[in-house]
């Protein structure tokens, strides 16, 4: 019995994002084949923090100052570094990370998470793995993967790989012998120590007795390979999705058409869905603000009719609402918030008829909605009221709650027409009468109200539903509805 | 039955015939077919041969088409199946009136299954108290109201055509747009249920992608009485008389 409450091992997983600034960028540019460097926005000496493909091919290296790149490469662009994309981007990969683990660690420029006690959940780690690179697929972030027993060998292993691969340290330490030093978190002047001294791999230093280490080389060093074996976890402070979702992106350049807020705005919603994924909540309604340079800000309101969390539909209405804006000025940054609500209601029915559709009626509705308008969708209801003009109500979709409940009609109600209209004078002579009389009378305190109904075919054969009115003088007859 | 009583047509590439087709059937057999169609019953698998007829009222796989009845018998037994064909467009010309002596009874229909019921810009305020009392569920009856500039009204209706989760589709449309007509006849294919284009009789010399076609008249000599002339008529064999009466009153 004791064997089968045996805990599952520790398994860390670290996702990597090396190039994180870079896709931050890329993410909002134009261009994004023109060579650039990132540099510090507002520093004092302009330090090339991170190059693109092409300016690294041109010798262009983090670390040398924008004189030096520009030396190298003449026409290479100096943007500032996008610290609010960056920090939305982790925000989301915390959020995807979120829903395969309960254990989410954000580090630098990766995020570790405990997957051991997921596996079974998720079906072996291949089938995790498949998930999590599903997952991360919307997200236009190069990633690189680590698995190993403890945190800090999971960051290691993803430092090493490259982009787009994933390395499992399936023979642990021994996997760990070959790397460098300089890879891991061992600070740099032990480093250079370590190395005049000939010990260059972490083969090396791990045979090197602990005591001589601590002697030599100071605590340090023996933290950092503590840290690596798993004989001491040190770990960041654990994340938690937020309450709120809110996200803001702000624009290098003044943005005056709504084409590259689509964009933006695409990103942010996918974001959002990864967000109530990670909380298993729903979204009703949403606040998009466009702030603009000297005006104030534009502020969309995007409501649903039903409480949702697919980015598919969340983006095709924001997209619709977006279609119809006229901007009033250029837009220097664009916010989205959210109020999760609980959870997302079971609606689906395993019987329901309409379940192969491939649109769901919701959704259909509301897509029809966001194109013609709200009070282009409309549902009727009776209304027990026996003046005919009263007895039929309509509402907007979004109001059908207003409307009166089904109630049945009275079995002996004399045939009433599929459409009314505001009386119209009409000629008796122009009709022969089917069925009739049905007198009406009522409601002399809103509009005196006195008539007999006729059910008449009209001579051009259509049928329709007159009445004569005995309130006025000589009675005469107006048309009221038909079928 | 026997083989040789069937009546055999050349297999030709389009499914429509025209009521102008060069093969005219006797009346006997024009009821045969219908017999047959209705019972879904021939059973000559058997004979090689039999996979290579076409036969009026199935689709050239040899499925029957499903169908409709338009709940009146008269014109039930002119329609090939027995009514109103689904998952195809039919249109309807109208003097301007009286197309809701024939949805009425197709929309009851629908609405008894618990499908949904969408009409797309009806001309007239619809009345609740008419529309429960021919049996129609006024909890799934969506009116909606898109204007016929930009095409809004047939971008409606190919949306709830292509969802597949709407039972009829009733569009009263006065454009003439060939091109979004047939995006509407394409997307009528991929849908499973009823859908009608309600237009003005001033359109039918127009041409149409609609597989069925029946024009409304208003018949002065039988008062009471509609007139509905099909003018073409997706799956019949020939049309001894392409007329058929329903009484209306």
């Amino acid at each position: 019995m004791a064997s089968a409450e045996r805990t599952t091992p520790a398994l860390w997983l670290c996702l990597h994002a090396p190039n994180l600034l870079l896709d931050a960028v890329c993410a909002e540019l134009a261009q994004p084949d023109m060579p650039f460097v990132l540099l510090e926005p507002k520093a004092q000496r302009a330090l090339v923090l991170a190059a693109s493909q092409n300016a690294q091919t041109a010798g262009i290296r983090a670390g040398q100052t924008l004189a030096q790149a520009r030396a190298r490469l003449a026409d290479v662009r100096a943007l500032p570094r996008a610290t609010s994309t960056e920090q939305a981007l982790l925000e989301t990969l915390a959020c995807v990370a979120y829903q395969h683990s309960h254990q989410v660690h954000p580090d630098g420029q990766g995020m570790l998470l405990e997957i051991g006690a997921s596996l079974q959940l998720f079906g072996g780690l291949s089938a995790l793995l498949q998930k999590i690179s599903q997952a991360l697929q919307t997200l236009a972030l190069a990633i690189s993967v680590g698995l190993a027993p403890n945190p800090a060998a999971a960051a290691l292993l993803a430092r090493i790989t490259r982009v787009g691969h994933v390395c499992i340290a399936k023979r642990f330490p021994q996997r760990l012998h070959p790397i460098a030093i300089a890879h891991s978190d061992m600070p740099a002047d032990i480093c250079e120590a370590l190395a005049n001294v000939g010990v260059q791999t972490l083969g090396q230093l791990i045979a090197i007795p602990r005591a001589n280490l601590l002697r030599r080389y100071g605590k340090r060093s023996v933290a950092v390979l503590q840290a690596l074996l798993g004989e001491r976890t040190v770990l960041p402070p654990a994340w938690h999705p937020p309450a709120h979702f809110q996200q803001t992106q702000e624009f290098a350049f003044h943005v005056d058409s709504t084409t590259p807020l689509r964009f933006v705005l695409k990103r942010m919603l996918q974001a959002l869905a990864s967000y109530l994924q990670a909380r298993d909540n729903s979204v009703q309604q949403m606040t998009l603000r466009l702030l603009h340079r000297d005006i104030p800000e534009t502020t969309l309101s995007i409501g649903l009719l039903q409480p949702c969390r697919d980015a598919t539909l969340m983006t095709h209405l924001a997209e619709q609402k977006l279609e119809q804006l006229q901007l009033a000025a250029a837009v220097t940054a664009i916010a989205l918030h959210a109020v999760p609500l609980p959870a997302l209601p079971c609606t689906a029915d395993l019987f329901d008829p309409a379940a192969h559709a491939s649109l769901p009626l919701p959704h259909l509705l509301e897509r029809l909605q966001g194109k013609l308008g709200a009070a282009a969708i409309r549902m009727l209801a009776c209304k027990a009221d026996h003046r005919p003009e009263h007895a039929s109500v309509d509402a907007a979709l979004s109001e059908r709650s207003q409307l009166p409940r089904p109630t049945q009609l009275p079995s002996n109600l004399p045939e009433r027409p599929i459409w009314t209209q505001s009386p119209e004078r009409i000629q008796p002579e122009q009709f022969r009468v089917l069925s009739g009389p049905e007198r009406i009378e009522s409601g002399w305190w809103n509009s005196d109200c006195r008539r007999d109904y006729y059910r008449v075919q009209h001579r051009d054969g259509r049928l329709l539903w007159v009445f004569q009115d005995h309130a006025e003088r000589d009675a005469p007859w107006f048309l009221q509805g038909g079928d | 039955m026997h083989i040789d009583s069937l009546p055999y047509l050349a297999l030709s590439a389009a499914n429509d015939v025209a009521p102008a087709a060069p093969l005219a059937l006797g009346q006997s057999t024009q009821k045969s077919i219908q017999k047959s169609a209705h019972k879904n019953s021939p059973d000559f698998s058997g004979d090689a041969a039999a996979r290579f007829v076409w036969r009026g009222g199935r689709s050239l796989s040899g499925a029957l088409h499903p169908v409709l009845s338009s709940g009146f018998p008269d014109l039930d037994t002119k329609l090939p199946g027995g009514g109103w064909p689904l998952n195809t467009f039919n249109e309807w010309l109208t003097p301007g009136h009286s197309e809701w002596t024939l949805l009425k009874p197709v929309l009851a229909q629908i609405s008894a299954r618990g499908e949904t019921v969408m009409c797309i810009s009806p001309p007239h305020n619809l009345y609740a108290p008419g529309l429960v009392q021919a049996g129609i569920d006024l909890r799934s009856l969506y009116v909606v109201q898109a204007s016929a500039k930009k095409g809004a009204d047939l971008w409606a209706a190919e949306q709830a055509l292509r969802a597949g989760c709407v039972g009829a589709v009733v569009i009263f449309s006065r454009s003439t747009d060939q091109q979004s007509l047939r995006r509407i006849k394409l997307a009528c294919e991929s849908h499973a249920g009823f859908c009608v284009l309600v237009r003005d009789a001033a359109a039918a010399p127009a041409t149409s992608p609609a597989s069925v076609r029946a024009r409304l008249h208003v018949l002065p000599s039988q008062p009471g009485k509609l007139g509905v002339e099909f003018l073409k008529l997706r799956g019949a064999a020939a049309m001894q008389s392409a007329w058929a009466l329903c009484g209306v009153c």
